[in-house]
């Protein structure tokens, strides 16, 4: 779908034809709530979270405002609402599940072999919070360097030094 | 990293979550109501994408440019698929379609490089500075590129009729119909002026059948369109009739083939007047040409062999039932059906190219197809198939013509179509 569609869709949606909404939730509703899994850790808060950004997409789409990029607009609302999720939380520290040691334990990567899901996202969880983001942004969403420096708010040159950082974070564990 | 792609929302949130973002949306906005003013920016978004261009095309229309106006019309002028020039053309046309937004467009740029490769056909017929070897190659590959515009103009049109755009489908198929008219024309004239013989021919008059199937569906276009734009029935059935007439033209040459040798004495038409005549005599001819056929491949063993035989007897007999289908067709004023039956023949003629083609290779001296011209042992070895030959093609065409100018002045041909 390209973005002509969806500003057509969301048009269409704004004038009382709520199924053109729908067919944008079909195609960001799973994006937007694996963004925010990879952030929160926690499916049921994932879920709340993407339900609550796609309600903030219509309220702002009700008050009549334009909305040039959906996609990066779409990803920057689901931040702003992790960011508010653990403030609210008194400001706890966004979630870094796994201590060194236990890292140290579990996830040893023999870089020769295919590895799973799961060894995958715990080694995701290692990353320092804005580095998961754009790494999932990357290499799980294929956003472009551009697009993601859109939508946390860096330049594409930071963007590519966040990126070459979290590389070679990874690499450790091999 | 892609492996994470799996991570997925379950099943039942986001069926929930659609329905209450649905429901949300249609409470906030039950009481909008569409307006002119809605259509129009509905429309208006969705033709945005043509109406700005991507980069792409922003690219493809500096490549254009450029290359007009630095080698571009030398380009034009080239007509030898060999030389570098040539391909730099095809460049060009390529970015040509690329900048065509819409289904129309298209169809025209694509009529527009069948203008152009024809001629080129025509000018490597015409040229004296190759050796019939390489011009019969260089007169296939651009005769293979035609046949290739030529479907991809028919899908364009196919695309235009189905994303209705109206009036000035009518126009195209109308434009289609008279390029494809030009084309075969064209076409037989490269096979006359390069003296093509055997298989050589068979590309090119594959690209004659490729055309007149185009043709045939641009004029069913017109006849679906003919209730919906006052297209006049006459006008369609003179189509028709000179489709059909062409056909037998075609199915002539063919046979012409096996009688290079021999003179043949022109017949003198009886005078007919309606369409209906012309199909009923063109019938009858065909029902004795497969008559002959018959009793005269016996005599003909040493060039085609017994399956040959048999294949070119079915379809001179197919050729006739089509033949007396169309003319029945036409009779009704059914031209869909008539047009169905002639594009029959088109196919079985196809076919018998084929055929032929391969025989006549198979039957020339090791010297070259101009001896066979010479040749009154060859010559004999394919008298039997030319007994079959009774149709003319002069008279079939000069006598469609006529009749058609006939039918206009008294107006027998809308009559039949009013049946």
């Amino acid at each position: 779908m390209k973005e002509i569609d969806e500003n057509l869709l969301l048009f269409k949606a704004s004038h009382g034809e709520p199924e053109a909404f729908g067919l944008i939730f079909d195609k960001y509703g799973n994006k937007i709530y694996r963004f925010i899994y990879f952030r929160v850790k926690n499916q049921e808060t994932a879920e709340d979270l993407a339900s609550q950004t796609f309600l903030k997409i219509w309220e702002y789409i009700l008050a009549g405002k334009k909305i040039r990029e959906f996609q990066a607009f779409a990803y920057k609302i689901a931040r702003n609402l992790v960011v508010d999720y653990y403030r609210s939380r008194d400001k706890e520290e966004l979630p870094l599940i796994y201590t060194e040691e236990e890292i140290e334990e579990s996830i040893k990567v023999d870089p020769d072999t295919a590895i799973n899901r799961e060894i995958l996202e715990k080694l995701l969880r290692t990353l320092p919070d804005e580095q998961r983001e754009i790494i999932v942004l990357r290499y799980i969403e294929d956003l472009s360097i551009k697009a993601i420096s859109k939508i946390v708010d860096k330049s594409p040159g930071h963007v590519r030094v966040i990126i070459h950082r979290s590389i070679k974070e990874l690499r450790k564990y091999t | 990293m892609k492996n994470l792609e799996r991570v997925e929302a379950s099943q039942e949130w986001l069926k929930q979550a659609r329905s209450f973002l649905v429901n949300k949306v249609n409470q906030d906005t039950f009481a909008h109501k569409t307006s002119w003013n809605y259509n129009i920016k509905v429309w208006f978004i969705g033709w945005q994408d043509k109406l700005v261009p991507s980069p792409v095309k922003a690219v493809s229309f500096l490549l254009l440019i450029g290359l007009v106006s630095a080698t571009g019309l030398a380009a034009r002028a080239e007509f030898n698929p060999s030389k570098f020039l040539y391909s730099v053309w095809e460049t060009v046309e390529r970015a040509e379609l690329v900048l065509a937004t819409s289904p129309t467009s298209q169809t025209k740029v694509y009529l527009k490089h069948v203008e152009k490769t024809v001629k080129d056909a025509q000018k490597l017929a015409q040229s004296e500075k190759l050796d019939d070897q390489e011009r019969n190659k260089h007169i296939n590959t651009v005769v293979t590129k035609l046949k290739k515009e030529m479907s991809a103009a028919s899908a364009s049109l196919d695309i235009a009729e189905q994303t209705k755009a109206g009036g000035n489908i009518t126009e195209l198929a109308k434009e289609v119909t008279s390029n494809t008219q030009n084309t075969v024309n064209a076409l037989n004239k490269v096979i006359e002026e390069s003296e093509m013989k055997g298989a050589d021919k068979v590309a090119v008059n594959e690209a004659i059948a490729a055309t007149e199937a185009v043709q045939g569906e641009a004029i069913q276009l017109l006849i679906d369109q003919q209730d919906l734009q006052n297209l006049s029935a006459e006008e369609l059935a003179n189509l028709v009739v000179e489709k059909i007439a062409r056909a037998t033209e075609q199915l002539n040459k063919i046979l012409d083939y096996f009688n290079q040798s021999r003179a043949i004495t022109p017949q003198t038409s009886s005078v007919v007047t309606t369409t209906a005549e012309v199909i009923d005599n063109l019938a009858e001819e065909s029902a004795e040409t497969a008559g002959d056929q018959v009793q005269a491949t016996s005599e003909n063993q040493a060039v085609l062999t017994a399956e040959k035989q048999a294949t070119l007897n079915q379809l001179t007999v197919k050729f006739q039932d089509n033949l007396d289908l169309a003319s029945d067709a036409l009779a009704e004023g059914n031209l869909t059906e008539a047009l169905k039956n002639v594009s029959n023949v088109t196919q079985l003629i196809i076919q018998a190219n084929e055929i032929l083609g391969e025989t006549l290779d198979e039957s020339l001296p090791a010297e070259g197809n101009q001896a066979n011209q010479d040749n009154q042992s060859n010559s004999i070895k394919v008298e039997g198939v030319m007994e079959i030959l009774p149709m003319e093609t002069a008279t079939t065409t000069e006598t469609t013509a006529a009749i058609i100018q006939n039918n206009q002045a008294d107006g027998q041909n809308s009559d039949l179509i009013n049946e």
